[in-house]
Formats: structure tokens, sequence, C-alpha cells
């Protein structure tokens, strides 16, 4: 099943969505803040299907209930709501900047009058860096305030940080080049042991070049070009009034995870939550990362399978959602879906962004190209087993009543 | 070549800009330096055709050279022999004279074009948005 697409026309640099709300850098300046679920509604009142577009785009989640599961296992059910995402998929849904002009919530400079190197919307703040330095301001401000994301930004450091990073506890990983690998901590008391607090709140983490970085649970994958990636471990503990500590141990070199005989046999490597993806010429190995073993890196990181990479383009980045891999050329785009079919664009994109924390928005990828932003949506992955995927993290069902009910009983319970 | 140093000056704006085409950078071996692959006069143009479109940013510039296609030549190589299509030109704050060399925006952060440059270049149609964004995430991408 391929994915569906919305199509906004505009001269786009960046993107993010949060909470409901979109947000688009103009490559004129610009912060655009719409409210999402207006624009999919819009797009349902013109010809969209508003069962697809309500899991689609709305609430991503809610394919992945329990209820729904057991719901899906019927065949007849199971028909009828793929015939109509099939018919979804094969539409074509098109939106010009005046065709959401209502939908607008407020437009103002873009913070420091920068085109970013890269955001990221955390806690309600949002978090960017520009050439001269990584800064912090409130976003989704009420929409009674003038400015929905505050014009007086705070900066937290000079460097030049390619690639910004949350996870879920909180941390944020900063890959700042040849200036090695850096993280942020917004709050909270951590134990960061062996590392070097530089400024408030920002500890260096290696020394070592860092092209991006993304979390696999509790440790940092940073990536590099040429093998020369490498694992930050961290471990946790609790202590004896069971408070967790989160603890540097080492530095894992690509190499001694690496089936490659030489480094340069790797052409790139990325890691995120439960996966690590190791590219060579035409193949791409799996590992398993396991968060529960607490020992050695051999313990934690297992061959999980290999999957088939064929192209003439030049690998510059990698990702993965849920849905599935997300691989970036030089000219093209590829998404090596979780169904093990393929997505392409075929073309060189200017940013593309995936929403792997988040609750309602995991199955979307949105791709900022020449002359519009793609917003696409995956609607497949509840349908594969979670536990044999190759290609995306897995999607986790929380066990406990409170955690459920934030991210999936919402659906259960349309159908109890 | 012998370590000669190239003195080169040009008008611009009623004023002399000086410049100096670097021995370090044409010097084959050296494990510390990227060296020009295009004669110094050429290196000269690069620099003179940059402070021309003004693509400075303080006392630093970035440039490159065109082909007859409108694509960008090698300019030099870096210190693992990678190709390199870009320059930096450099101006010590209390000095007259430039100097450059050609650039590895992939491997020194410090070497990547400014923003200013960036736009101007993609407002010329030199180059896309999506390799401005890729050049300021340090990523390759096919000039």
């Amino acid at each position: 099943m391929q994915p569906i697409k919305i199509t906004l026309f505009g001269d786009y640099y960046d993107c993010q969505l949060y909470r409901g709300r979109l947000y688009l850098w103009t490559f004129d300046g610009e912060l655009q803040i719409y409210d999402w679920d207006q624009i999919i509604d819009k797009v349902v009142e013109r010809n969209g299907d508003w069962l697809t577009f309500l899991y689609g785009y709305k609430d991503g989640r809610y394919l992945y209930g329990n209820k729904t599961k057991r719901l899906f296992e019927d065949d007849e059910f199971k028909e009828i709501v793929l015939r109509r995402y099939l018919s979804s998929c094969r539409q074509k849904f098109f939106l010009e900047e005046k065709d959401i002009e209502d939908c607008l919530i407020g437009v103002q400079s873009a913070p420091s009058s920068a085109l970013p190197i890269d955001t990221e919307i955390y806690n309600n703040t949002l978090y960017y860096s520009t050439e001269k330095g990584l800064y912090k301001a409130t976003a989704h401000r009420p929409r009674s305030e003038k400015y929905k994301v505050s014009t007086k930004a705070q900066k937290l450091w000079d460097a030049r940080i390619l690639s910004i990073i949350a996870n879920d506890y909180p941390q944020m990983a900063l890959s700042a080049g040849s200036d090695g690998l850096y993280e942020y901590r917004p709050g909270g008391n951590c134990n960061y042991t062996l590392l070097n607090e530089i400024e408030p709140q920002l500890y260096r983490v290696s020394e070592k070049y860092s092209l991006f970085s993304n979390y696999i649970f509790e440790s940092i994958f940073s990536s590099s070009h040429n093998g020369n990636s490498y694992i930050s471990m961290f471990k946790l503990y609790r202590d004896r009034k069971s408070c967790f500590h989160r603890v540097f141990e080492k530095e894992v070199e690509e190499i001694a995870f690496s089936e490659e005989k030489s480094k340069k046999d790797a052409l790139l490597s990325w890691g995120i939550r439960d996966k690590v993806y190791q590219a060579t010429g035409n193949m791409v190995r799996v590992m398993k990362y396991r968060k529960w073993k607490e020992n050695s890196l051999a313990d934690r990181l297992n061959s999980f399978g290999t999957l088939d990479l064929k192209s003439n383009s030049r690998l510059i980045k990698g990702s993965a959602a849920t849905f599935g891999n997300i691989l970036e050329y030089e000219d093209k785009l590829l998404v090596m879906m979780s169904n093990n079919e393929k997505f392409v664009l075929p073309e060189e994109v200017t940013r593309w962004r995936i929403y792997p924390r988040s609750i309602n928005y995991l199955n979307q990828l949105h791709v900022v190209l020449e002359d519009r932003v793609e917003f696409i949506s995956f609607n497949h992955d509840s349908f594969v087993d979670q536990m044999s995927k190759l290609n995306g993290i897995e999607y986790y069902v929380p066990t406990s009543t409170k955690a459920r009910s934030v991210y999936a009983d919402a659906f259960d319970d349309l159908f109890s | 070549m012998p370590d000669i140093q190239f003195a080169y000056q040009f008008i611009y704006d009623k004023t002399e800009v000086h410049y100096l085409s670097s021995p370090k950078h044409r010097q084959i071996g050296n494990p510390h330096k990227s060296i020009w692959i295009v004669t110094p006069d050429e290196e000269f143009g690069c620099f003179k055709y940059t402070y021309e479109k003004q693509w400075v940013v303080e006392n630093e510039a970035w440039g490159f050279m065109l082909n007859a296609n409108g694509k960008f030549i090698v300019l030099g190589q870096g210190l693992n022999n990678e190709e390199l299509k870009i320059a930096k030109f450099k101006k010590d704050p209390n000095a007259t004279e430039w100097h450059g060399y050609p650039c590895n925006y992939m491997a020194n952060t410090y070497d990547v074009p400014s923003d200013t440059v960036l736009k101007k270049w993609v407002s010329l149609h030199r180059i896309t948005k999506a390799k401005m964004s890729k050049i300021q995430q340090t990523l390759s991408c096919n000039l």
C-alpha cells in the first residue's frame, strides 16, 4: 500500500508539525504557522475521505490500537478500509498558499531572521541552529498572542550545530560536525560522570566528527561518512532512592560492530531506537539494539538481517520511523517501507521531517522540495509484525493503564 | 612548482584589492593543506569574480568557477584527494591582502559558506535550495 500525499505549493525551506500546528519557514525569511487539523478538514471537504485522512494525518496512533487490530482481523472490515485507503493513495491533493489562508494562525519573521540549519520542537519550545549558534524560543503560544513563537530567542551556544534531535527523557543530541557530538539537557537532574559541561546544561559527548545523530534508547548513535560512525553508550541505573541516573559509559567506534573489513567499505550508518542500519555497497545490514541488555555492546546489538540496496547516486543521510527507513541521496529520497515496498521521490530534497516521538504524527513524512512541500502519510505499518520487521523502528504499545490511555485507547473506545 | 608567491591586485569600488596566491596550497603532499589544481591566474580570477559579486562576509568570502555548461569545476584537492569545487578566501583583519584555498565544507564546519553567500547563490540560480540546505548541513551534494 503506497502512501497518501498532500502537496502544498510554495517556496519553503523547513517545516515542523507540533501539537496541531504546522510551522513553515519560507525562503524569504518568514515563519508561517497554520492550524493543521483545519488544513486536513479542508482537503476532506474538497474530495478527501474522512476516514483515511483522520487516521492518516490527524491521529496516526489509532491504527495501532489493540481493539482496532482485532477489527482488522475481520476480513470484510479490513477490505473496506483498505479499499478506501487505496482510493486515497491514487488521488492527488493539491493546495496553493491562498487555499489555506484561513488556516493561518500566525506569520512572523523567522527566528533570528535565519534559514535554520536544523530545528526541533520539544516541550513547547523551538530549538534551532544557525551559523551563529544554537537558540531556543518559546513556541506553541496561545492564539491570543501576537507572535506564536517568541521573538526573544535565547542563545544557548555559539557553535554551528548541524543536527538537533530530542528524545523523551529529556535530552537533546547535538551534532556539531568537526567540533564533535554534544548533549543538551533542558531540565532535571542527571549524573553525567565523565562528561564535560561546557555551557550550562550542555555536555561534550565526543570530540569525533558528528554529521547527524539519534537516540538508540538511552545511548546516542552518531553518524558520519566513511565508517566513522560511533555509539556513545550510556547506562541507566536506579539508586537506593529509586531515582534513575544516566551515566556515560564509553564510546564504541563503528569498526567494533561492523562486519566490514575496513572503514571505507561502510558508506553510511544510522541508528534510532531499536535499530541500527549500516549501508555498504549494495546492501544494508540491520542490527537490533536491545535496551535492557546492560552488559557489553555485543549483548545489546545483534545482527537482525540484510536489505538490498542498489543505487547509482550517493547516500548522504538516513533515519527510520515506524513506517520504514528513510534514505536521502544527493538526488532523491527513498523510503524502504516496513512492508518491504519502496517509495521514491526522484528529485533532490531541501529538507525532510519525520516525527517518531510524536503520538499522532508518527506515520508522517514531510518533504520540502524546490517548489512545494509534500505531506506524506504512510498507513501500512499497523498491518506489519512489529517484532520481526527489518525496515523501520518497532512500535511499542505502552503497557501501563495511564500510558495506554494516552496512546491507543481513544480509538479503541470508539468500538467498545 | 617552486615556492613562488603570486601577487595580484585590482580596483573595486574605487578601492585597491590585493590578492596573494600562497605556495602552501600548491605543495603536493602537504598533509595539512588542500591544494589548488587550477593555475594561480585562475585562482585569482575566481577571487576577483567572488569579490566583484560581493560574496563576502566581513573578512571571508566564498566562490567557485563554472565551466561552459554552467557546472562547478574542480578547483582543487582535499587532504584525502577528494575533489573540491568551492574556494574560501580570507583576509586577516589587520592585513590588506586576501588569500584563499579550495575548501572542504564537509570536513570542516568553519569552511561552510556563510548563509548570506549561499542565499545569493540560490537567488542567482547557481545552486538550488536543496543544495544550499545540504551545504549548510555539511552533506554531500552534486555541484
